[in-house]
């Protein structure tokens, strides 16, 4: 599977709201850098609870890519993600409990697949901060 | 223009407008239409509103350097990861010095047409950088 087709799956599965098959296009010692956590994700289950997590906080949510650009095993994306936050988003600085607010955000990564086509290493990019203003939350 | 010129282009703005402030390279490397958006902090369009911006943030932190630590180019669009590093010696948005340094890591989207910037979308990590200055509410 290229760079483009694996994220193409991850949006795909993460749009009908399926964690495990996020979590399929990740290698199982994927390592994850995601902004919520002090440590990385390292690993399929890790990488499977966040997004259960975030299905929590937006049972709704869908995810739309603005760009994707890919260069051999490495990729570069920008997704906008819109939902209703109806539970808890776990920050570095404590949980923000659910607003019914509705969320548009969105989401920029780096990344590399491995030899069999999964995800090997993401570091992800968005701001927590300007996500908490929205939903009328200070930090 | 082919997509490693346009790397080079997004590379020299960071390192000769952010990091060695000239102030010629913002209309050599830019259109004057700009669209400049750090993610959730603003839009600003023009030379003269994404000058007003970089320079508070310049103001805010005088040592502040952006390393690039990967970029990705396809078609007209460039994305830059990379780390900034400063010190707060100035009033950033209303808070005063806390003289404490940060290192905060984001990407950087670019739409690169004759040479030129035309579009710049910025996601990066300003919940750290709230965190290793100390200035988040409770902390």
């Amino acid at each position: 599977m290229s760079a483009r087709d694996a994220i193409r799956q991850a949006l795909e599965a993460y749009n009908r709201h399926d964690a495990a098959a996020v979590a399929d296009v990740f290698s199982e010692d994927a390592v994850v850098h995601d902004p919520q956590y002090p440590e990385p994700l390292r690993g399929k289950e890790a990488i499977r609870n966040d997004m259960e997590a975030w299905i929590r906080t937006a049972p709704d949510g869908k995810g739309e890519i603005r760009s994707l650009l890919v260069e051999g095993d490495t990729y570069a994306f920008e997704i906008t993600m819109i939902g209703t936050h109806q539970g808890p988003i776990s920050t570095p600085s404590g949980d923000i409990e659910p607003t019914g607010k509705r969320i548009e955000t969105s989401l920029a990564a780096f990344g590399t697949i491995g030899n069999d086509g999964k995800i090997v290493e993401e570091r992800r990019y968005y701001d927590l901060v300007g996500l908490a203003a929205q939903l009328g939350v200070t930090r | 223009m082919a997509a490693q010129d346009n790397k080079a282009v997004s590379r020299r703005f960071f390192e000769d407008y952010w990091n060695a402030g000239n102030p010629d390279a913002l209309a050599q490397l830019t259109t004057e239409d700009i669209v400049f958006r750090d993610r959730d902090m603003g839009e600003h369009r023009g030379h003269e509103a994404t000058r007003a911006f970089i320079t508070m943030y310049r103001n805010a932190f005088p040592d502040l350097r952006f390393t690039i630590e990967e970029q990705i180019a396809e078609g007209d669009r460039v994305m830059t990861r990379w780390t900034a590093r400063g010190t707060h010696r100035g009033e950033l948005m209303g808070i005063p010095p806390t003289e404490k340094t940060a290192t905060v890591s984001g990407i950087t989207l670019d739409r690169v047409a004759d040479g030129r910037i035309v579009e710049s979308i910025g996601s990066w990590d300003a919940l750290g950088m709230m965190q290793q200055l100390g200035i988040l509410s409770g902390q």
